[in-house]
């Protein structure tokens, strides 16, 4: 039989076995003793000695004689000031625990161990969104820190439905992964899903929410993303109470969301705070947008080679005039400032701050000026190209830019291979994949296709006061969001 | 992903189904062979579709979940449910021929005069199996979207050759005297509203059958004051003399709005228009891959989609080496249609009643 | 389901490749033309078209001054109408592009008796734009190829903007080349604006009239006013109208046109009812009468004589001149008794139709004015 004493020097030496650099404070108590373990870097040191190694000591020296031992349960409650605790009797557990940075605490004469939270990551702290940028409305992003983003979500939802689930994920990352959804809203089978496919996820680590978004989506290979990013914590609490479901990623700033369509990354939540006319508006242009930049080089392209006769002779004549020293073909021509626009994004978002100003003034200076007066653009495909970059901007869910970017350049070889129709033939194969792929069980393009009159109004015209109820297609428990009308 | 369409759906795949190809002649069709009057024609034969969709849903409803292959093996037996899916087969396959020989020939005369048909038609067939291999549900959904598209862009258009148009050309409206020609003139425009049999490969959910066979009803019936109009628009602008000189008459009028800010309007139909042409045909491909996948059920889908655009593809531009082939077309395919669309249905629906397999609609 | 994918894409992608950009055409590699001319002398057609010297644009600026014209004509002769037009595209160094074309000009001598076959050719041809103008031409088109104009802008432009703000002004009427072709088709005659030069200046002359597709006459600009009031949409005349020791001003536009026919033992007869509306503008001396009802009711009388006047000479053209409806007497008899058209020769029996016309003015005074106060 193994005696306790044993026990704990067998984990002890198992821990020093395995090398991984830990700290270790030992207090002698009554006939045994109670290791102290933890990585430095993980743990909040002050709070160690105040609440932890400070009362253990005045406990060991005062309470205890040779013939009383200490136990952790006594311990766990009486002694140390710290709320977050458990007791645990796995010994296998204990490297782990240690790994995800708790403060063991081990006794020699009791099977039961104490687990103590008293972890502290250096993170950065709560600043403005970077991505879901806003003029009105709360400025509160999610940092990287899992507990500092679930306070944020807490405090304003302080619902008693709202769900939370942990899991860990990685089998050397063991990375912490909490799963949100109000209970009596959520479509319970978008929750099992996704509850199922974490479960089911077997892989060494997970660094980010974008890497464990591979795992939790439908299909992997579609150009489409299909789980949203959300950076704000109200957007965060509008989406819990529209009945989606978030999935927080210790170590990463972005929450995911879903499900997600189509049509949501068109929504900010600008449009709820401000007028609702204004938010008509601006959903209106960001539609808008999104063709423009999709199709404006697209056009450029089928006018100039296939339909000149389409425009009015006057600006064939000037688009002519135009194109007179150029030497590429509209196709070429198209993609190559294309190309070169998105040299220009991907520069300037890795160029180092202090350099980046005078990159974007010699972009405009050689790009802009240069490029036209030798003759190597013409300025028309040059506007377009522009006006095409700054709508791909507009739209709010950043995930929907890069489909755009990639899109358009196939968009503009089928122009320039068939014209307008080679157009119409790509769109209308853009068009069934939208229509054809689901979310989570939510058909990607509702409420577009299948048709809702009441969610297709609301996603134009939005206004708490007079939409009383959650989107239909997102088949949630609780429809009514209110009572009611304005 | 549920396994059937909604009303909505139905109506535009009704309309662009029907639609396809043959909105571009008809108005010379009118004009040549009936006259100012031919709007009568055109909504009386409305109406007889009308009441044959009308069966198609009924019966697709009183199944619920199936396609007409299924349920004929139910009313008539395994046997002949293959005779007339093979049936149903060989009349989408010509009729599929036909829509892409007008496509192809639309689009080489007006836009594209120096590329050649056969690679019109390689590049569209291809883009029509991606669309029909991503299945019912998915093909029903693309239609609502086009459809709405299709139809705002062409009301709008039409509205605005309305009031650019010369009304006299389409007067007088009635002329009691040509009522015989006008009956007769059904038969011109049976072509118009073949596309209602591809109902049959659309699976309905059973519930509010009533409303939905109404919605086919009206649908149909829309379809056909949708087609007046457009004939009626075109005539105006054309004149009832020129239109009959042209075999694509619409395109020919949309050229003549005028317009500030687009030199040929087509351009529009080529866009907008051609959207809606290609869902048609798309629908023509979809029942021609539902049908031969329930007939072939351990090939994949995938292969039933390649192999029914090479034979597609291989009619085809067969087909435009043939001088003769749009009047071959013409002459056989309303009486294929009307098999299909009536006939078939209709015996079904009888046959399935005196057994006592249909019940009383919801 | 990736694999899958991914050959549906291939495929697509190869049908793509095999489309080979057989119409793909760089603009800045074509030759734009904005007018082409049709001549015939000696039984030869000649096309020439005017052609756009492209210069390229510098500095994003718009195109500096420099000598010489814009336009350059070239001209090929031939036989019929394909002959010469090869004849033109063996000279051209870039393909020639004619979706930019807005004029089609055609001299008195080609439209004479060859005008019904260039428009059947004109409506086949897919490289027009379907919305060309057409005017007819009397003097040398060497003439018209040198007309000046300040902007330099080519004259295929200048022409069409012509009768374009004519037809927005109501000064003359609009007429496509389908309703051309309908005409034609329809045997029956049809009236195309005819366009002169004025020291220099370009300007619509008048209108030429054709039977059975053939020139047969011209109506001058000057005595079309009956002409505008039965075919245009808004028509609007200036009169200026003696009074007493001066003159008045006033400006008349159509409101209301209707043509009715009746048809009684063979005999045809019209009743064209016109209502105009007069807007008296300004008087030649302050010293003239008041303008009050008396004298308006004069002003309305004198104005409804000279309008029916001008109709009733405009009718008598038609009929007795050049005995061809091109005043669409012929769509209105149509439309009353269809059965009856059909069965008739409508050539032979507009001559012989009676017309009777009824014309009433509403006169007004002009709202922006008091001319009046003293």
């Amino acid at each position: 039989m193994i005696t306790k004493k044993l026990k704990m020097e067998t984990i002890l030496n198992e821990i020093e076995a395995e090398g991984f650099a830990l700290s270790q404070r030992s207090l002698a108590c009554g006939r045994g003793s109670i290791e102290i373990l933890y990585i430095q870097q993980l743990t909040d040191r002050a709070s160690l000695m105040d609440f932890v190694i400070r009362p253990l000591s005045l406990y060991a020296r005062q309470e205890f004689n040779d013939n009383h031992n200490p136990k952790a349960k006594t311990i766990a409650r009486d002694v140390l000031y710290v709320d977050d605790y458990k007791l645990h009797t796995d010994g296998s557990d204990v490297q782990s625990f240690i790994l995800d940075g708790m403060t063991v605490i081990l006794l020699s004469d009791d099977d039961e161990y104490i687990v103590v939270n008293l972890k502290k990551v250096e993170h950065r702290s709560i600043s403005d969104p970077m991505i879901e940028y806003t003029l009105r409305g709360p400025r509160d992003c999610f940092v990287e820190n899992l507990d500092a983003n679930l306070s944020l979500i807490r405090y304003r939802n302080k619902d008693a439905k709202l769900r939370v689930c942990q899991y860990n994920v990685g089998k050397r990352t063991n990375t912490s992964v909490a799963l949100l959804y109000i209970e009596d809203i959520a479509n319970e089978k978008v929750v099992s899903l996704m509850k199922k496919r974490i479960q089911a996820i077997d892989v060494d680590g997970i660094g980010d929410s974008g890497e464990l978004e591979v795992f939790l989506q439908n299909s992997n290979l579609d150009l489409f993303p299909q789980m949203g990013m959300v950076e704000r914590s109200d957007m965060a609490q509008h989406l819990l109470h529209e009945g989606k479901v978030l999935v927080l990623v210790d170590g990463s700033g972005l929450v995911l969301s879903a499900p997600k369509c189509f049509p949501e990354f068109f929504f900010s939540c600008d449009d709820r705070y401000d007028n609702m006319y204004f938010g008509l508006f601006m959903r209106i242009l960001r539609y808008a947008s999104f063709f423009i930049a999709l199709y404006a080089t697209s056009f450029f392209v089928g006018i100039s080679e296939f339909h000149i006769d389409a425009i009015p002779s006057r600006y064939a004549i000037s688009l002519a005039e135009m194109r007179a020293s150029v030497p590429f073909i509209p196709l070429v021509g198209a993609l190559l400032v294309e190309f070169v626009v998105e040299l220009l994004r991907e520069a300037l978002l890795r160029v180092p701050k202090q350099i980046g100003p005078a990159v974007g003034i010699v972009s405009a200076i050689v790009i802009g000026q240069a490029a036209i007066s030798a003759g190597i653009f013409s300025p028309l495909l040059l506007i377009l190209s522009s006006v095409s970059l700054l709508a791909s901007f507009v739209m709010p869910d950043f995930a929907l830019i890069n489909p755009i970017r990639i899109l358009k350049f196939i968009g503009i070889l089928c122009t320039g291979f068939l014209g307008f129709y080679g157009l119409i033939l790509f769109s209308c194969v853009l068009l069934i994949h939208l229509v054809s792929i689901e979310s989570f069980g939510v058909p990607y393009f509702a409420p577009f296709a299948p048709f809702n009159r009441y969610d297709f109004v609301r996603s134009f015209l939005f206004n708490i006061s007079i939409s009383p109820y959650r989107p239909k297609y997102l088949n949630v428990k609780d429809k009514k969001r209110t009572k009611t009308r304005g | 992903m549920q396994s059937s369409i909604s009303n909505r759906q139905i109506f535009f795949l009704l309309l662009l189904t029907l639609t396809a190809c043959t909105i571009i002649s008809i108005p010379k069709v009118i004009a040549q062979r009936i006259g100012t009057g031919g709007w009568l024609s055109l909504m009386l034969t409305a109406a007889l579709f009308a009441l044959f969709a009308m069966v198609i849903v009924r019966m697709n409803s009183a199944f619920p979940g199936m396609t007409l292959f299924e349920y004929s093996q139910r009313i008539v037996g395994r046997v002949m449910a293959h005779v007339i899916a093979v049936y149903f087969i060989l009349y989408f396959f010509l009729i599929s021929a036909y829509f892409i020989l007008q496509l192809a020939s639309v689009l080489q005369s007006e836009f594209y005069p120096k590329t050649p048909r056969w690679a019109m038609t390689i590049v569209s067939v291809i883009v029509f199996g991606m669309i029909a291999h991503r299945g019912v549900v998915s093909v029903a959904r693309f239609f609502e979207v086009i459809g709405i598209i299709f139809i705002i862009t062409a009301v709008t258009a039409h509205i605005v050759m309305l009031l650019q148009g010369d009304l006299r050309e389409i007067q007088p409206f009635f002329r009691s005297s040509k009522l015989p020609q006008y009956l007769l003139g059904i038969k011109e425009c049976l072509f118009a509203f073949l596309g209602v049999e591809v109902l049959t490969v659309f699976p309905l959910s059973g519930k509010r059958s009533r409303r939905s066979a109404i919605t086919a009803f009206l649908s149909v019936l829309f379809i056909g004051v949708f087609y007046v109009f457009i004939v009626e628009t075109c005539i105006m602008m054309l004149g009832i003399q020129s239109a009959q000189n042209y075999n694509f008459a619409l395109i020919e009028a949309i050229k003549q709005v005028d317009n500030p800010i687009l030199e040929r309007f087509d351009i529009l139909f080529l866009t907008v228009g051609f959207a809606g042409l290609v869902a048609g045909v798309c629908g023509i491909y979809l029942a021609l891959v539902e049908y031969s996948a329930r007939l072939f059920h351990k090939a994949g889908r995938l292969t039933i989609v390649i192999g029914v655009g090479t034979i597609m593809t291989a009619l085809s531009i067969a087909t435009q080496a043939i001088q003769p082939a749009m009047t071959i077309f013409e002459s056989v395919l309303p009486i294929a249609g009307l098999v299909c669309a009536f006939l078939i249905p209709t015996t079904l629906l009888l046959i399935a009643k005196v057994r006592g397999l249909v019940q009383k609609p919801l | 389901m990736f694999r899958s994918r991914c050959k549906l894409i291939v495929l697509l992608l190869v049908g793509f490749m095999l489309t080979g950009c057989w119409d793909a055409a760089n603009i800045s590699s074509l030759d734009l033309a904005t007018m082409v001319i049709l001549e015939k002398q000696e039984n030869k057609f000649s096309f020439t078209v005017e052609i756009v010297k492209i210069s390229p644009q510098s500095g994003g600026e718009g195109s500096g001054g420099g000598g010489g014209k814009k336009q350059t004509y070239l001209t090929g002769t031939g036989e019929d109408f394909a002959k010469a037009r090869r004849a033109l595209d063996i000279q051209q160094d870039k393909p020639l592009f004619l979706g930019t074309v807005r004029t089609l000009v055609i001299t008195g001598e080609a439209a004479a008796n060859d005008l019904a076959e260039y428009l059947f050719r004109l409506r086949e041809n897919q490289e027009y734009r379907q919305k060309v103008s057409i005017v007819i031409l009397h003097d040398d088109p060497k003439v018209l190829m040198k007309a000046e104009n300040e902007a330099d802008q080519p004259i295929g432009f200048i022409i069409d903007d012509t009768i374009r703000t004519g037809q927005e002004k109501g000064l003359t009427c609009a007429v496509t080349v389908e309703k051309y072709i309908n005409d034609i088709l329809a045997k029956r005659g049809f009236i195309v604006q005819h366009i002169g030069l004025v020291d220099q200046e370009i300007r619509l002359d008048g209108y030429s009239v054709f039977r059975d597709a053939k020139l047969v006459g011209l109506i001058r600009v000057e005595e079309a006013s009956g002409l505008l009031y039965l075919l245009a949409e808004r028509p609007v005349w200036v009169y200026r109208l003696p009074g007493d020791g001066g003159f008045i001003t006033a400006e008349v536009k159509l409101n209301k046109r209707k043509i009715k026919s009746t048809y009684q033992d063979g005999r045809i007869r019209f009743q064209v009812q016109l209502a105009f509306g007069a807007t008296i503008q300004y008087k030649s001396d302050v010293k003239l009468f008041p303008l009050n009802g008396q004298n308006i009711q004069r002003y309305s009388d004198e104005l409804n004589q000279v309008l029916s006047q001008e109709v009733r000479t405009a009718i008598e053209q038609s009929q007795n001149t050049f005995q061809c409806d091109y005043l669409d007497f012929g769509e209105a008899f149509r439309l009353a008794y269809p059965d009856e058209f059909e069965r008739m020769d409508w050539i032979a029996e507009y001559p012989k139709t009676e017309i009777d016309i009824s014309t009433t003015v509403d006169i007004s005074v002009s709202d922006k004015l008091d001319i009046e106060a003293s």
